[in-house]
């Protein structure tokens, strides 16, 4: 058998906000393979991942695939990746109560930690995206929220990855970010700037790939999953008919799992993978492929 | 043990910074209380365990006051705990 083992390598999951998307499924699936996870959430969002860590109600959810255990990361740390550094939070959020409890919710804060606790970092997993005005369409977005959505979608990559490069560079460390077709081809739903958010994020992990392949062997990767429901994805707005349509027009017809795309996010990560960089895999059912 | 309205009183109090004094039945979660959608996600995953129960979406859309919440909660553990007796589920009835 092909092995994929993960074991003693560690992995930062950015952008869990419940048990029920992708980042939470790639966060099972890298444990099963053997990493220690590390988790870092919004700090809005840090209470009920502590929840659903712990609760009775969530214990299901939190079940491994290939009958691993149970998901248990090792830290969960507080991360809006808008902020490089604290000193880049603006007055408003900082005094804000349910930012104030967090001494560090910054990119830079997350190294350090890891840094502190690990010294490496083998793995990292780029799974935010938010667009304050994801239900208005792109002729009806503002420039404040379109700049928002850039910078906390599609610039936290590259912040994230400055801050990271010194505990990933020559170790054979590997990072994916989640895509959407929406970010190449037009989805009416996909608004608020959110489809220019992932276009930038595809030609920046390229950039990135090539960067950061150059300065410590580290391969960046993305995957672009089909259309899922996910709690967040039900912010956009007619999610079940987007899924449908997809379902009814790819070559598997069927929706996709968030089994799937974790996965794959597995196998990116893993030696198997050691020659793939800067490319975007389809975990869609072929969707991508269809001319009508 | 407290009553159902005390404990539901203490949860929204801790979890929302809130004085307790300052929380009545005629509180409004969102104008009073300025919470939004994941004060309210967080704040039912409370109650949910503190009660042992499920609070679906479609009932949260109903709750917009304190009272709501605490005729919620009492009307679930009321119905829980009938259920039990009569051995029946009653959809509320969580898992072991």
């Amino acid at each position: 058998m092909i092995p994929i083992d993960l074991s003693g390598k560690v992995a930062l999951v950015t952008g869990v906000a419940d048990n029920e998307g992708f980042a939470w499924a790639i966060a099972k699936a890298l444990q099963a393979a053997g990493a220690r996870i590390v988790l870092s959430c919004h700090p809005r969002v840090m209470g009920i991942v502590e929840s659903i860590l712990e609760r009775d109600q969530d214990a299901e959810s939190r079940i491994l695939p290939f009958g691993a255990g149970s998901f248990k990361p090792e830290k969960v740390l507080p991360c809006d990746v808008a902020f490089d550094t604290m000193d880049d939070v603006d007055e408003k959020t900082r005094t804000d109560r349910r930012y104030a409890k967090f001494a560090d919710y910054s990119i830079k804060g997350v190294m350090e930690v890891i840094g502190r606790e690990y010294g490496v970092l083998d793995i990292l997993i780029h799974a935010v995206a938010f667009s304050p005005e994801i239900k208005n369409p792109m002729w009806q977005t503002s420039r404040k929220a379109y700049h928002t959505a850039l910078s906390v979608s599609a610039y936290s990559l590259t912040g994230l990855l400055r801050a990271a490069q010194p505990l990933m560079k020559d170790r054979g460390a590997s990072a994916v970010a989640l895509t959407y077709v929406g970010g190449e081809r037009v989805v009416p739903h996909y608004g608020g700037g959110m489809s220019t958010a992932k276009a930038a994020l595809q030609i920046d992990a390229k950039q990135l790939a090539f960067n950061l392949g150059r300065n410590g062997g580290i391969r960046v990767n993305l995957i672009s999953a089909g259309p899922y429901a996910s709690r967040a994805a039900r912010a956009i707005g007619d999610i079940n008919a987007m899924i449908q349509h997809a379902a009814e027009h790819s070559p598997l017809p069927r929706p996709i799992e968030a089994e799937e795309v974790a996965n794959t996010a597995v196998f990116l990560c893993s030696p198997l993978a050691s020659a793939i960089t800067g490319q975007i895999v389809y975990v869609d059912c072929g969707y991508n492929i269809m001319g009508v | 043990m407290n009553s159902i309205e005390e404990r539901v009183i203490d949860i929204i109090s801790d979890k929302l910074g809130v004085a307790k004094d300052q929380i009545t039945r005629e509180t409004s979660l969102i104008k009073d209380l300025q919470t939004d959608s994941l004060d309210i996600v967080e704040l039912v995953m409370d109650l949910e365990e503190e009660f042992d129960l499920q609070i679906p979406d479609q009932a949260q859309q109903n709750i917009h006051t304190v009272g709501q919440i605490i005729d919620y909660i009492e009307r679930e553990v009321k119905q829980k705990k009938s259920g039990s007796w009569e051995g029946q589920g009653t959809g509320a009835v969580t898992k072991d």
